[in-house]
């Protein structure tokens, strides 16, 4: 009995025992389980956070307040710096954080003393705003002055600033930049638009390459150092100039005084101020006589041996052309150039007749519009109604207003061999291919008028001869209309000339504007003024652009 | 046998770990030290460029020719000053002869 009533006992006892174990066994598993989800839990965290980039909160710090433009450094065509970004500290606000607005202007209002305190302070009383600036572009000075005075809810912040080494010898071709390093004229606006900026939003520099421009700059100092010399010497109320080169059309350097501060641009403004290069139109007298020749000769209207009357005056309807002295005569086209005959030119330009002399100013890109990397330049002004009259006067330069740069270009293509130039202020990698608009023998002819204008003793351009340089050339006096009239003594002098004129290279062009009779004795035309003017600088930038003097026969 | 089995597994893990962070702090440092290193190179990216636009600005032709005058009594070069290499010799040797 008692065994049979041990055996079921026995029985459940295993039974209790082997569940007891099975659900041991459950839990164990579970909290293993639990356990190794644990682990694996810090264990995935790890490897997410190892592998994550960056972290957010430092992005979410660098949320743009300001955002201006990292731009590329400017040189001229050695290497010399003529634009660049520099990191400078600019002051702002966090109104929220201002313990005392009164207090903040009160200590700032004796170190910026022109900024407008009144707007300024009625954005700083605005404590919704969390950031306001002050000032940008604060010198390393102040910045330790503003800094020591420990005001809460001031601070600074790096930012680029564009500045110009070169200052305002470079300033009219390079333009200027807004506050935020925005390109505004000139070529900053090329390198905003083509050669590509870079947003930012603190003060990181570009990583592009420089952008290398076709000017010299110690050529450049000389052009603008004598042309300012030249202005106070004649009393000119502007002085402007060019020198470029014959074949590629690269301008070697440019001027137009009075220029600008580029870090003050605001004189930029100033229309006295423009550049007359590039936004002047001028009738520019009888340096275009140049152009009426080559045509005349391009065209078959005319040969070296032509001769044409200019005995007797032209009239051109309530006007009368008429020559003085010893331009009276029947000339060849030799005589017509270097004496200035304006009544020869017009009946060279009459013979040719408008629609070819039309023709042939389109070829050389002296009637449509031009642009360069600085922007388009002014547009040609030419007359509504084209007659016989203006075929005349525009043989000598009257009656048609171009800029001196489109004009240069033209007188390059006359002297180059024939081949059309157009300006550029870029170096490139590879230039297009030449168009030859002109005949190379022309060309010869047109290079040996200019070289007599300047050898010969009877030349107007006599006194821009330097020795050892072969310089050709013509002058132009071109009187001003004003209001409709040509005022006496209000004239453009100006020499376009080139060098050395065996195998020419460089094209120069100088304007004086206004040369005043009281200062040069009354000879304020260009022989007298614009001439030997060029002869100066032609003097020292020759040696500059690597020409040797030569003296074959002891020339000058 | 099991055990062993679940030993290793566990202290291969619990390695594993220690190994991960090790390496995490590492790399949090050598991140500091490049962000450092970053800034450091910006600055003096920053420095050299303002020393290049300040020595642009001090040898810019204006000054230097102003200097030049005022201070070696200097002034522009003449084209008379040019000569080749024959030229000065042909010189040299009739200042000799004489």
């Amino acid at each position: 009995m008692t065994s049979t009533a041990q055996r079921p006992s026995r029985r459940i006892r295993n039974l209790q025992r082997l569940r007891t174990s099975r659900i041991h066994r459950r839990r164990t598993f579970v909290s293993g389980l639990i356990v190794f989800a644990g682990f694996a839990l810090v264990a995935g965290q790890l490897v997410r956070h190892g592998l994550a980039s960056g972290p957010s909160i430092s992005l979410a710090a660098a949320k743009p307040l300001a955002r201006s433009w990292a731009r590329p450094d400017i040189t001229d065509r050695r290497g010399r710096l003529l634009a660049t970004d520099i990191a400078t500290p600019s002051l702002f606000a966090d109104p929220a954080l201002l313990v005392d607005v009164d207090e903040v202007i009160s200590f700032l209002r004796p170190i910026f003393p022109k900024l407008d305190w009144r707007a300024l302070r009625d954005r700083l009383d605005n404590r919704k705003s969390r950031f306001v600036w002050i000032k940008r572009g604060v010198s390393h000075e102040l910045t330790q002055r503003i800094t020591a005075l420990g005001l809460p809810g001031l601070a600074f912040r790096q930012e680029l600033r564009r500045t110009y080494p070169s200052g305002a010898a470079t300033a009219h071709v390079i333009g200027y930049v807004d506050i935020d390093n925005h390109g505004k004229s000139g070529i900053e606006t090329f390198v905003q638009d083509v050669i590509g900026v870079d947003a930012t939003d603190g003060a990181v520099r570009s990583k592009r390459a420089p952008v290398r421009l076709t000017m010299d700059l110690g050529v450049q100092h000389v052009l603008r150092s004598e042309l300012a010399a030249g202005q106070k010497r004649y009393g000119a109320r502007a002085a402007a100039g060019i020198i470029m080169d014959v074949n590629t059309g690269a301008v070697i350097a440019t001027a137009s005084l009075p220029d600008f501060d580029p870090d003050n641009a605001q004189q930029a403004l100033d229309p006295n101020r423009l550049d007359r290069i590039t936004s002047g139109r001028y009738e520019l007298g009888s340096v275009f006589k140049a152009v009426t020749l080559a045509g005349a000769l391009e065209l078959g209207v005319a040969t070296p041996r032509s001769r044409f009357d200019t005995r007797a005056p032209l009239k051109v309807g309530k006007y009368t052309i008429a020559e003085t002295g010893d331009k009276r005569g029947m000339l060849d086209l030799q005589d017509i150039f270097i004496r200035s005959s304006n009544v020869g030119s017009a009946r060279i330009g009459l013979k040719m007749g408008r629609a070819r002399m039309e023709s042939f100013f389109s070829t050389l890109g002296l009637t449509d519009k031009m642009s360069t990397e600085r922007g388009p330049l002014t547009a040609p002004k030419l007359p509504k109604h084209w007659r016989d009259a203006h075929t005349m006067t525009m043989s000598y330069g009257h009656g048609i207003a171009v800029t001196p740069l489109q004009f240069a270009s033209a007188t390059a293509a006359l002297i180059n061999g024939g081949r059309r130039v157009y300006p550029r202020f870029v170096e490139i990698a590879k230039l297009p291919k030449p168009t030859q608009v002109i005949a190379p023998d022309v060309s010869h002819e047109m290079r040996r008028l200019f070289r007599l204008n300047v050898a010969s003793r009877d030349g107007t351009g006599r006194a821009a001869a330097v020795p050892g340089y072969q310089v050709g050339g013509k002058t132009g006096t071109a009187d001003q209309p004003k209001n409709a009239e040509y005022a006496d003594g209000r004239v453009i002098s100006s020499f376009v000339g080139a060098f050395p004129m065996g195998e020419p290279k460089y094209l120069t062009y100088i304007l004086l504007f206004e040369p005043q009779a009281a200062a040069t004795g009354g000879k304020t035309s260009a022989k007298d003024t614009a001439a030997p003017l060029t002869g100066r600088i032609i003097r020292r930038v020759a040696p500059m652009l690597g020409i040797a003097p030569s003296y074959p026969g002891g020339d000058g | 046998m099991r055990s062993v089995l679940t030993s290793v597994v566990w202290i291969t893990t619990i390695l594993s770990i220690f190994a991960l962070y090790a390496i995490k702090s590492d790399t949090r440092q050598l991140e500091v030290r490049v962000r450092d290193m970053d800034r450091q190179v910006n600055r003096t990216a920053d420095e050299i460029a303002d020393l290049q636009a300040r020595w642009s600005a001090l040898t810019k032709p204006e000054r230097i020719d102003r200097l030049a005058r005022e201070h070696l009594g200097y002034g522009p070069l003449a084209p008379r000053q040019f000569a080749t290499l024959d030229e000065i010799a042909q010189a040299a040797n009739e200042a000799r002869s004489r």
